[in-house]
């Protein structure tokens, strides 16, 4: 059953880009590789949000950072060759290695990465606590838990993204989710 | 507690998989923090990308391209190479000392820069005449330049001659540190020995102009002149190792005026010096006394 993108019915009546709101994912994938621009921006409308979430854990100014990573999407979409699962694992690699770079770059400059959730959460205080406790995590544990969870990819996907194996990225989401349970559990204890 | 010690690896991927579906679980606060954070605000619809790529398609490629360390390396090492280079050549052409192709090399840029040298002088004097002539006399040497010292029998036409090329002495002192190529080192190594055969001291005492007459260009065909001039004796094997020895640094004095070469004390003229057309063609050279050869020898 194909995955539907797009707008809700009401906003789909307003959007110039109905025609495009009806396909499912696999032909939008196809037509932005085509280069269609409509299709482009369906696509961005839909990930830009978790995007932006998933590179939060990197930096404190993850727009930014998403900015760049969707300019690279746009340039090098056309020499992606794949299904649309491929697709979304493809653009989060891309995030990734963006976000890799910068950490290098801010290293190297001297400049720490702290990160202030304030920033791109906004007023939501029960999500500042949520991403305090996955940044207290250890890395690669909280990696492959937003990439699971806000990401929306399974364990194959995840897997190659972060160039481990599948079941390597099965016991270290289970090692996080454990961790995260844990201090859920004594965070309420201590309540 | 018994939340830690439930939890296993196929409760974690149960509970991922019912995310979406939001059944009821084991781990209730875990999974209302973990539907927490995969929650995200749709974007209004008027939102648009940062970047189309219908707009990006050309401007892409015309990015100008960072300096990146590897480009660096290669424009280093060819700058260094090429002073390497030219430093080399420059050696090889002062001293002549080196491989034999480099040695040419240098003696052919030398040439080269020379009669460019030569030729951008002359633009700048506005003499395109000398300028034909200099490059002519700097790279074939067809003809001897005219001598800048006036010779005792005609004295008028050589100074006329003189005020006429006197813009040709600047080139010619310029050439007085010429690269010898191998040809004319050839020539030389070839026409030592009968050059320096002819060497009399007589000559040079006699006519101490001929050696001022002389420029490094003219060498060449003021040997093979000499070859031919009919005083030639078999002696100077002496005087060969003598006038070589002399041979660097005679090219200065050649340009010093008369009145010093008629000093006594003025160092003997090397044999390339007294090999002039004149002192050979124009002015027979008497053959050497025994006393005058003893006194050079001495």
């Amino acid at each position: 059953m194909p995955e539907k993108f797009g707008s809700s019915p009401e906003q789909s009546e307003k959007s110039t880009d109905a025609h495009v709101d009806a396909l499912d994912f696999d032909q939008l994938v196809e037509e932005a590789i085509r280069g269609s621009d409509t299709a482009f921006t369906l696509l961005w409308r839909n990930f830009q949000p978790r995007m932006v979430r998933y590179l939060a854990m990197f930096t404190n100014e993850p727009e930014d950072l998403c900015s760049e990573v969707w300019i690279k999407i746009a340039t090098s979409i056309k020499s992606f060759q794949g299904d649309s699962k491929a697709f979304k694992g493809w653009i989060y690699t891309i995030a990734r290695n963006a976000a890799t770079d910068l950490a290098r770059k801010k290293q190297r400059n001297g400049t720490s990465v702290e990160l202030n959730e304030s920033d791109w959460i906004g007023e939501n205080s029960t999500m500042v606590e949520v991403m305090d406790l996955v940044k207290r995590l250890p890395q690669e544990y909280a990696e492959v838990i937003m990439l699971r969870v806000v990401a929306d990819l399974d364990a194959s996907e995840v897997a190659e993204i972060v160039g481990k194996t599948q079941g390597n990225v099965r016991v270290l989401t289970h090692r996080g989710l454990k961790q995260l349970n844990e201090m859920l559990t004594k965070g309420g204890e201590g309540r | 507690m018994s939340n830690k010690e439930e939890f296993s690896l196929e409760n974690s991927e149960e509970l991922l998989a019912n995310l979406k579906a939001g059944g009821h679980s084991d781990f209730e606060q875990l999974r209302s923090t973990l539907n927490l954070l995969g929650h995200v605000t749709e974007l209004p619809p008027t939102s648009t990308p940062p970047v189309l790529p219908s707009e990006i398609a050309q401007p892409v490629p015309l990015l100008p391209m960072k300096s990146t360390k590897p480009r660096r390396t290669i424009v280093t090492s060819v700058i260094v190479t090429g002073i390497l280079a030219s430093a080399s050549l420059a050696a090889a052409a002062v001293t002549g000392v080196g491989p034999a192709p480099i040695v040419n090399i240098a003696h052919q840029t030398a040439k080269f820069v020379k009669g460019v040298a030569g030729a951008v002088s002359h633009i700048v004097t506005g003499n395109p005449s000398d300028t034909a002539q200099n490059q002519a006399t700097s790279t074939a040497n067809p003809l001897p330049i005219p001598s800048p010292s006036p010779a005792p029998p005609n004295a008028d036409e050589n100074n006329q001659s003189d005020s006429e090329h006197l813009p040709l002495i600047i080139p010619a002192i310029t050439n007085l540190f010429p690269p010898v190529s191998p040809e004319s080192n050839s020539h030389e190594n070839n026409s030592q020995k009968p050059n320096t055969s002819q060497e009399s001291p007589s000559s040079s005492h006699e006519s101490p102009n001929s050696s001022n007459e002389n420029s490094d260009s003219s060498h060449d065909n003021q040997v093979t002149k000499v070859e031919d001039s009919p005083t030639a004796t078999p002696k100077g094997d002496k005087e060969h190792s003598s006038g070589e020895n002399q041979k660097r640094p005679s090219a200065i004095p050649s340009v010093k005026p008369s009145e010093d070469n008629s000093d006594e004390n003025a160092p003997a003229p090397t044999p390339l010096d007294r090999a002039s057309p004149n002192s050979s063609s124009d002015q027979p050279i008497p053959s050497p006394s025994p006393s005058d050869q003893s006194s050079e020898n001495d």
